[in-house]
C-alpha cells in the first residue's frame, strides 16, 4: 500500500516546517510565540530572549544541513553497497575522517571547523579510496559484502590509532569532546554556509543520479545490462558521499543512525524508487534530527543532552520497529 | 553476631596502642639506628583504614596532588605518575621540579622519583617495580578494585573522599600523619591558608567578590558549573570570595562535583566573576564574541578569570600544598586585577 509520492512530499514539507518551528520555541529556556517572532523579525542583541532564539535559528540551519546530508548519503550507501544495514560507518568513512581530525589536532592543533572540514573529507576520501582498493582484490572485484568487510576492518583498525592518539595527548581529548558526540551547537553563519556548499554539491549529484542507483540496486549485472557504467557511477556516488559525510561530520561530528534509518523509513512509504526515496530523505534527515535536538534541550534541565546522543535514544527504537513491522528490511 | 563485632571492635581499640609500641620498640631494635621513635599511624579513608606500623620510607603515589604533598612536606617519592595533562617538557610541573632541585632529586639525579605513565589506568606493574613501602592514593578517583589491587603491593591510602574532592588540607594532614609529620603539615596548612586568605584581607574588591568557577566550551557552546567540593570554588572561597548564590541553589549533593548548565539559560548566572578554563590561546574577548556567553553578566562586565594555559590551570584543579604557592605568584595578580577592574 504505497502512498501517493506528491502526497508524502507535502506531507514531509509540513513536518519539516513543524520541527523547524519547534526547534526555534523549545529549549532549556521558555520564549513565548510573540517573542520568537520578533526576534525574527526585529532582532534585538540586547534581548537575551532574542540572543537565545538567534542561537536556535543558527542551530536548526546546522540540523537541516546535516539531517538532509546524513540521509542522502545513507541512501546513496544503501542503494550502491546493496546493503541494508548500510551507513557512514560503514566503507570507513567516518573512521577515515575521525582518524584524520584527531591527529590533525595532535600534530597541528586543529581547531576551526574549516580546518575539520578539510581535514574530514581528506580523511574520509583516503578511508574509503583503502576499503575499495582492499575490497578490490581478488577475482569478484569489490562485492557489497567484501566493502562491508573491509569498512569494517579499517574502522576496527583506525579506531584504535584513535585512542592511541588521544591517550599520548589528554589535551586533545578535550578539543575532540564536541566532536566525539555530536553537537549542532556554536556554528556560524559562515561556518554552516561554507560546509553547505559542499553538502548542496553532494545532495544535487546523488538527486540527479538517483535513476542509476536504482540500477546499481539491482546488482552490477543487472546495472551493466542496463547500460550504467558501474565504475564511474560508483566513483561519482562515492564522491558525493564523501562530500555530504566529511561536511556533516565536521560541522556537528559523527551522528549515527540517521544514515540508516531514514531511508528505511522513507521506503516504507514511497517505495524502492531512489527518485522518491532521495527527495523524501532531503526532508526527512532534518524532521528527525530537530526533533532529536529539541528534545535534546529540554530532557534533563538545566544541561542539555547532546543530539549525537538523542539521535541514537530515537533512532533504535525507530530502527526496531522498522524491522519488527516488516518481516525483512528489503531494498 | 552484633555483639561479637562490637567485642571486637572495643578490642582492637585496646590493642592498637598496645601493639603500636610494641612494633615500634621492635622496629627499633631490628634497625638499630635508635633514630626513630615508637612510631604508629593509622589513616582513615574512604575504603577503610591503613594501619602504618613503621615510617615509610619509599612512598609510591598515583593520581595529581599527593606528590605534590609529599615534596611540600620535604620528602621525595620513590615513584609517581607522569603529568600528562598540563604538564611541562618534563612531564613534571615547574613546582614539582623546583621542589625536586631543592630536595637534591632533580630530574637525571640518581636521587629522581620514577616516573610512570597512568593515561591508560593505574599502572600496577611499575608501581610494583618501585618496591613501595606505602602508596598513595588519597586524592584521586581509584576505585575500590583498583585500591584492593594496589594493596597488595603495598599499604594503601585510598581515597580521603570521592571523586577528586579530596582537599588539599586533608591530603596534607594524611600525609603528615602517615610520615611522621605531623606538625610540619599543620604549620604548612596554616601558611597557606593565611597566605590565600591574606589576599583577600588586602583586597577589598576580592573579598567582597561573589564568584562562579566553571568551564565554558567555545566549540559547542556548553557550560559546566563545578560546585562547593571541586577544588576550584574552593580556591576562590579559600581567598575570600563567596560563591554565587545560583550555584549553591543547585548543587544537588557533595558527591557531584560539576553541573552541565544549558547556555540559553546564561543570563542566570550572576556573579561578579566567573573563572573558566580554556584552550591555549583562548582569550576573554572569544566568550565575549559568543553571543550566549555574553549573556553572563559577568562576562558582559567583563569579570572574566581566564586560565588559558593548562599548566596554569592543573596549578589551582589539581590544587595542593606546593601548587598553591605557585598559583598564588602566578596566577592570583590576575584574579586580583579582574575583581578590582569590575568593583572598582
Amino acid at each position: 500500500m504505497r502512498r501517493s509520492t506528491p502526497l508524502v512530499l507535502a506531507g514531509g514539507l509540513l513536518a519539516l516546517a513543524v520541527a523547524c518551528l519547534l526547534s526555534l520555541m523549545i529549549g532549556a529556556r521558555t520564549v513565548s510565540p510573540s517573542t520568537v517572532v520578533d526576534a525574527l523579525s526585529d532582532y534585538d542583541s540586547s534581548l537575551t530572549d532574542h540572543v537565545v532564539i538567534h542561537s536556535r535559528l543558527l542551530r536548526t540551519l546546522a540540523g537541516i544541513a546535516v539531517g538532509a546530508a546524513l540521509a542522502v548519503a545513507g541512501a546513496a550507501m544503501q542503494g550502491m553497497t546493496r546493503n541494508p544495514l548500510a551507513d557512514p560507518g560503514i566503507l570507513g568513512i567516518n573512521a577515515g575522517a575521525t582518524t584524520a581530525v584527531v591527529l590533525g589536532v595532535y600534530l597541528v592543533d586543529a581547531s576551526e571547523v574549516a580546518q575539520f572540514t578539510a581535514l574530514a573529507l581528506l580523511g574520509a576520501a583516503l578511508g574509503t579510496v583503502v576499503v575499495y582498493a582492499v575490497a578490490s582484490l581478488g577475482r569478484e572485484g569489490a562485492t557489497p559484502v567484501k566493502l562491508a568487510l573491509a569498512g569494517a576492518a579499517l574502522t576496527a583498525g583506525l579506531g584504535s590509532v584513535v585512542n592511541a592518539l588521544v591517550m599520548i595527548d589528554d589535551s586533545s581529548l578535550d578539543r575532540l569532546r564536541f566532536w566525539q558526540v555530536g553537537t549542532l551547537g556554536a556554528r556560524s553563519l559562515a561556518d554552516i554556509s561554507r560546509v553547505g556548499v559542499l553538502m548542496v554539491i553532494g545532495a544535487v549529484v546523488i538527486v540527479a543520479m538517483a535513476g542509476v542507483l536504482n540500477a546499481l540496486a539491482l546488482g552490477d549485472d543487472a546495472a551493466v545490462g542496463l547500460g550504467v557504467k558501474v565504475g564511474r557511477a560508483r566513483a561519482l556516488l562515492g564522491t558525493a558521499i564523501i562530500l555530504l559525510c566529511g561536511a556533516a561530520v565536521a560541522l556537528a561530528g559523527p551522528i549515527g543512525f540517521l544514515g540508516l534509518v531514514v531511508p528505511h523509513a522513507a521506503r516504507l512509504l514511497v517505495g524502492g524508487d531512489y527518485r522518491r526515496i532521495v527527495p523524501l530523505c532531503l526532508l526527512g534527515g532534518p524532521v528527525l534530527l530537530l526533533l532529536a535536538d529539541t528534545a535534546g534541550r529540554v530532557i534533563a534541565p538545566p544541561a542539555e543532552v547532546q543530539v549525537g546522543v538523542m539521535t541514537a535514544l530515537v533512532g533504535v527504537p525507530v530502527f526496531i520497529v522498522l524491522i519488527r513491522t516488516r518481516r525483512q528490511v528489503g531494498l | 553476631m552484633t555483639l561479637s563485632r562490637r567485642a571486637l571492635v572495643a578490642l582492637s581499640l585496646l590493642a592498637v596502642p598496645a601493639l603500636a609500641s610494641c612494633s615500634g620498640g621492635g622496629a627499633d631494635a631490628a634497625r638499630g639506628d635508635g633514630a626513630d621513635e615508637a612510631f604508629s599511624a593509622t589513616i582513615p579513608h574512604l575504603y577503610g583504614e591503613t594501619v602504618l606500623e613503621a615510617k615509610p620510607t619509599r612512598i609510591a603515589t598515583v593520581s595529581w596532588v599527593n606528590a605534590d604533598t609529599l615534596l611540600a612536606l620535604g620528602l621525595v617519592p620513590a615513584g609517581m605518575p607522569v603529568v600528562t595533562w598540563g604538564g611541562n617538557d618534563n612531564g613534571s610541573t615547574d613546582w614539582i621540579d623546583a621542589a625536586l632541585e631543592e630536595l637534591g632529586a632533580g630530574w637525571g639525579t640518581e636521587n629522581a622519583p620514577a616516573t610512570y605513565d597512568e593515561s591508560d589506568g593505574i599502572n600496577l606493574d611499575e608501581i610494583a617495580a618501585v618496591v613501595p613501602d606505602l602508596i598513595v592514593a588519597a586524592y584521586s578517583g581509584i576505585t575500590e578494585e583498583e585500591y584492593a589491587q594496589l594493596s597488595k603491593i603495598a599499604p594503601t591510602i585510598g581515597p580521603l573522599a570521592p571523586n577528586y574532592t579530596a582537599s588539599w588540607e586533608d591530603v596534607l594532614a594524611a600525609l603528615g600523619t602517615a610520615t611522621g609529620l605531623s606538625e610540619q603539615a599543620a604549620t604548612l596548612t596554616e601558611q597557606i591558608s593565611g597566605d590565600l586568605a591574606a589576599v583577600g584581607e588586602e583586597n577589598p574588591a576580592v573579598a567582597g567578590a561573589t564568584f562562579i568557577a566553571g568551564s565554558l566550551g567555545l566549540t559547542d557552546n556548553s557550560i559546566a558549573l563545578y560546585l562547593g567540593d571541586d577544588t576550584r570554588p574552593r580556591f576562590f572561597t579559600a581567598l575570600g570570595m563567596t560563591q554565587a548564590e545560583v550555584v549553591t541553589e543547585n548543587t544537588a549533593d557533595s558527591e557531584t562535583f560539576y553541573l552541565e548548565w544549558s547556555a540559553e539559560r546564561a543570563d542566570e548566572l550572576v556573579s561578579d566573576l566567573i573563572y573558566s578554563w580554556a584552550a591555549p590561546g583562548t582569550t576573554v574577548e572569544d566568550f565575549q564574541d559568543n553571543e550566549l556567553f555574553a549573556q553572563i553578566p559577568a562576562v558582559a562586565d567583563g569579570g572574566v578569570v581566564l586560565t588559558d594555559d593548562d599548566h596554569l590551570t592543573l596549578s589551582i584543579s589539581a590544587a595542593n600544598a606546593l601548587s598553591l604557592p605557585w598559583a598564588l605568584e602566578h596566577f592570583v595578580p590576575t584574579v586580583v586585577e579582574v575583581a578590582q577592574s569590575v568593583r572598582g
